[in-house]
């Protein structure tokens, strides 16, 4: 007998406070897995980078929103109060550091899947994820949350790491009367980042010249025709209703530097055309290029790496984008097309370093 | 299916153990027989169907064997079932290592294979290897096809042991006061699966994450670095393999079975020999048994004896991996166990101290051997030990840095002296562990007392140890 009450009174046990657990979790629900924000409760939502996999999805499917922003991490430092007042609109964004187009895509298409009220998308295409496979994914998402199985919800019901962080953390604001984070700063990273040519060209490691060029084959071809269709071209067709904005997110000249040193940049040139003319084909698409914005990709006190620019340059291509301005066209995109090409292929890459180790040279006699 | 899992301890556990106990309680012994044997074939194949096929036909062959050996000529049978069983073996474990030896000494260019290996294939073949030797010695009961497939697909011991035999389980099987449920064994059963689980998922995991960390890229660790890498294997697969075998015990406990003792301590040992009485035990038994003692054991001279001992280390360190680096641990092994019984008189008179720190560190060293990807690598660590430099990496103190302990810390307000004590997590972690490991009475010795406290206690820890189990990792011995 004292064994039967010893069992049951343990399972019992440990049931009330999975039970309790399981309810806290789902009122609180840090990642919105089951509803948006209460109100009158604040919410924090926390950090960037990883943590981003877990808040987006229910910010997708459970906010009250007509615009959203993605993209992957240059997106980050975008503030969705610009965009709501450009475009009198309720934006949130949501970005996937170091996502793919794919994992970017299949975000979009569950947001819009979730929310009939979507009029608008802001999403910065990475020209350096064209030449990927178009089924690549940076890492496990964490896809309990972004289905609608029931069962593997154990996985946050009963998970430290989500009690630990995120939930304990809404406590905490809870407990202060703090205000929730917003969507000017929720993946912001640009606060903690230095811009600085010295600073992008230290993590820039410059690849050996390659042997050859990265040949334009019929199956990288097909790759690249097969990631656009998949990843970016078929949301857009199977959503007629919303308007794209879509952007090729512009980088430095490290990066041009980069492909040109492994040989990919006409590749790259080719998979950027394949882009724009797939993309020109939908009336609900407006489509921007930056990547003849010279000034700004030469200009690596812009940058904190070979992609990564300044938030200034973020609320720089909103109002851009908001004017018209860099908008592709049918009548304007080869002409586009043909001055990066010229340019990138033509450029004295050597320049970036050379007028580098002269700067470092100058500041040492300077030193001395 | 892991035993770390929601669905096996949130879903199949209870319900494997509920239907079992209720189709006996409404007498329908030999379905409950068949539901058991059939919840631990989705246990096994839980992760790839196809498994299914080779453990299947792996019962049906071996138990045709043994029924065919009474009627014909045992010793024809017996050698069909060793071959079938070897055979097995070989295809699905040391095919492509055989493969990749015949390319490198003969020059040629066979393509590999790529086979995937069934998990568990070891355990479950070396248990039937020895329900076949046994059958053709005649030490074996009548058992019926359903009473021989429960008892090698036993989902607590069928993926990683331990080696159970047939007169251990199948009695126990039969055994009509085992069918109805035992609230006190379920009670010590539940204590003993919850202390494995909290050994395994945030013991043994907080080490491994070193050890894939410093053993994914050697080149980067300093000697300090190296040292933590080592040591935090050695504790890993300690704490990994005692966290199964004490989880097989409480499941097998549960169900009123129980099983052999796999693990006894095996780091409080003074000698080598020592140690292989109590690690792995039942492997060691089945080695002794069925190739140590055939062989002649130490009956047959000293020179016999020593080259026995050798033999059954060599076949250790193969049935663990197919691997050059698994041969030779098993070789050091037996090397060091010849050593022993060598210089025994000698050894003896050494204190007890140094006794336990050269055997320590024997193990410690040939831990690397067997976690070390290629010989290339355990040179490389070496090279790092020695010349890698004193500094230690930010890594290893984050890794030891779980969530709840920063938790703790936060909620003590002692985080701003934590903070000031360089790897104190580290160093309280290994502190701890080390305590436990050569202080604390193993599963079988331990008192279970059905208690409020520990009542409370197991609910607790059996929900901390749930709470951790998003981003599962297996066990090592899966592997073998």
């Amino acid at each position: 007998m004292k064994g039967k009450r010893w069992f049951f009174g343990t399972i019992s046990i440990t049931l009330v406070i999975l039970v309790v657990m399981a309810a806290i979790m789902i009122d609180i629900d840090p990642y919105f897995h089951y509803h948006g924000p209460v109100e009158g409760r604040p919410y924090a939502m926390y950090g960037s980078g990883s943590y981003e996999k877990y808040y987006n999805d229910g910010i997708g499917k459970h906010f009250k929103y007509d615009a959203m922003i993605t993209g992957s991490s240059v997106t980050e430092n975008f503030k969705a109060t610009q965009v709501e007042i450009l475009w009198q609109c309720t934006a949130v964004k949501t970005c996937f550091a170091g996502g793919t187009l794919k994992e970017v895509d299949e975000h979009i298409k569950r947001s819009l899947a979730a929310n009939d009220g979507v009029k608008m998308i802001i999403r910065g295409i990475d020209e350096n994820k064209l030449l990927e496979d178009k089924d690549a994914m940076p890492w496990e998402p964490p896809t309990y949350l972004y289905d609608n199985n029931p069962f593997n919800d154990v996985n946050y019901l009963f998970n430290k790491d989500t009690w630990l962080t995120p939930l304990r953390r809404n406590f905490q604001m809870m407990k202060y009367d703090y205000i929730s984070t917003n969507f000017d700063q929720y993946s912001n990273w640009s606060m903690s980042a230095t811009f600085s040519k010295e600073r992008t060209l230290n993590n820039y490691a410059r690849p050996e010249k390659a042997a050859q060029k990265t040949e334009l084959t019929p199956e990288l071809l097909t790759q690249i025709q097969g990631n656009i269709e998949q990843n970016v071209a078929a949301t857009v067709r199977d959503n007629p209703d919303v308007t794209f904005y879509y952007f090729l997110t512009p980088s430095s000249i490290c990066q041009w530097d980069e492909w040109n040193q492994t040989g990919v940049l006409e590749c790259q040139l080719v998979a950027e055309r394949m882009l724009i003319e797939e993309l020109l084909k939908y009336e609900n698409v407006r489509l921007f290029g930056y990547s003849d914005r010279f000034d700004i990709i030469t200009n690596l006190d812009n940058y904190m790496d070979v992609e990564h620019f300044s938030d200034e340059i973020n609320d720089l291509l909103i109002g851009l984008m908001y004017a018209g301005e860099g908008r592709l066209t049918k009548d304007n995109y080869m002409e586009y097309i043909n001055k990066i090409s010229l340019y990138y292929m033509n450029y004295d890459y050597e320049s970036i370093f050379t007028e580098s180790r002269q700067n470092k040279a100058v500041e040492q006699v300077e030193g001395d | 299916m892991l035993f770390n899992s929601y669905i096996f301890i949130l879903f199949f556990l209870p319900v494997t153990l509920i239907g079992y106990f209720a189709l006996n309680r409404f007498n329908k012994n030999t379905l409950a027989k068949a539901f058991l044997l059939g919840m631990s074939l989705w246990f096994y194949g839980y992760f790839n169907y196809t498994y299914l096929l080779v453990i299947i036909s792996s019962i049906a062959v071996n138990y045709t064997v043994v029924h065919k050996m009474k009627n014909g000529n045992k010793r024809v049978w017996l050698m069909l079932g060793l071959l079938f069983d070897i055979g097995m073996l070989f295809y699905f474990k040391y095919f492509d290592f055989f493969l990749s030896n015949v390319n490198a000494v003969f020059h040629l260019n066979f393509n590999m294979r790529n086979i995937l290996l069934p998990l568990g294939i070891s355990f479950f073949t070396f248990q039937q290897i020895s329900y076949v030797v046994d059958a053709y010695r005649g030490e074996t009961d009548k058992e019926t096809f359903l009473d021989y497939a429960v008892f090698v697909t036993f989902f607590p011991q069928l993926i990683a042991g331990p080696i159970v035999t047939h007169d251990e389980l199948i009695p126990q099987i039969r055994d009509r006061k085992n069918q109805n449920p035992d609230y006190e064994n379920l009670s010590k059963g539940l204590m003993i699966f919850t202390a494995g689980l909290f050994k395994k998922v945030i013991v043994a995991d907080t080490f491994g994450a070193i050890a894939d960390w410093g053993f994914g890229d050697i080149a980067v660790l300093s000697s300090i670095d190296a040292l933590v890498v080592m040591f935090s294997y050695t504790m890993q697969i300690y704490f990994d393999f005692s966290a199964y075998s004490d989880m097989a015990i409480g499941i097998g406990k549960m169900f009123n079975f129980k099983l052999p003792l796999n693990f006894n301590s095996p780091y409080k040992s003074y000698s080598i020999i020592e140690f292989w009485q109590r690690w792995h035990m039942t492997l060691t038994r089945f080695l002794r048994k069925y190739i140590y003692f055939p062989l002649g054991g130490s009956k047959k001279g000293t020179i016999r004896t020593y080259l026995n001992v050798m033999t059954v280390f060599l076949v250790s360190g193969l049935w663990h991996g197919a691997a050059w680096t698994f041969v030779l641990w098993g070789a050091l092994h037996g090397v060091a166990n010849c050593l022993n019984r060598i210089f025994k008189e000698q050894y003896e008179r050494l204190h007890k101290a140094f006794q336990w720190l050269l055997t320590f560190i024997f193990i410690n060293g040939t831990w690397l051997i067997f976690r070390a990807e290629s010989l290339g690598d355990i040179k490389l660590m070496l090279k790092r030990l020695l010349l890698g430099g004193f500094s230690m990496s930010a890594s290893i103190g984050t890794a030891f840095k779980l969530d709840e302990f920063s938790f703790i810390e936060d909620v003590l307000h002692i985080s701003q002296y934590t903070g000031r004590i360089r790897g104190f997590n580290m160093l309280m972690f290994y502190f701890v562990t080390f305590l436990v490991v050569l202080n604390c009475k193993n599963v079988q010795e331990r008192k279970y007392n059905l208690t409020p406290l520990n009542a409370v206690m197991t609910a607790v820890v059996l929900v901390w140890c749930i709470c951790s189990l998003s981003g599962v990792a297996t066990f090592l011995y899966f592997n073998f």
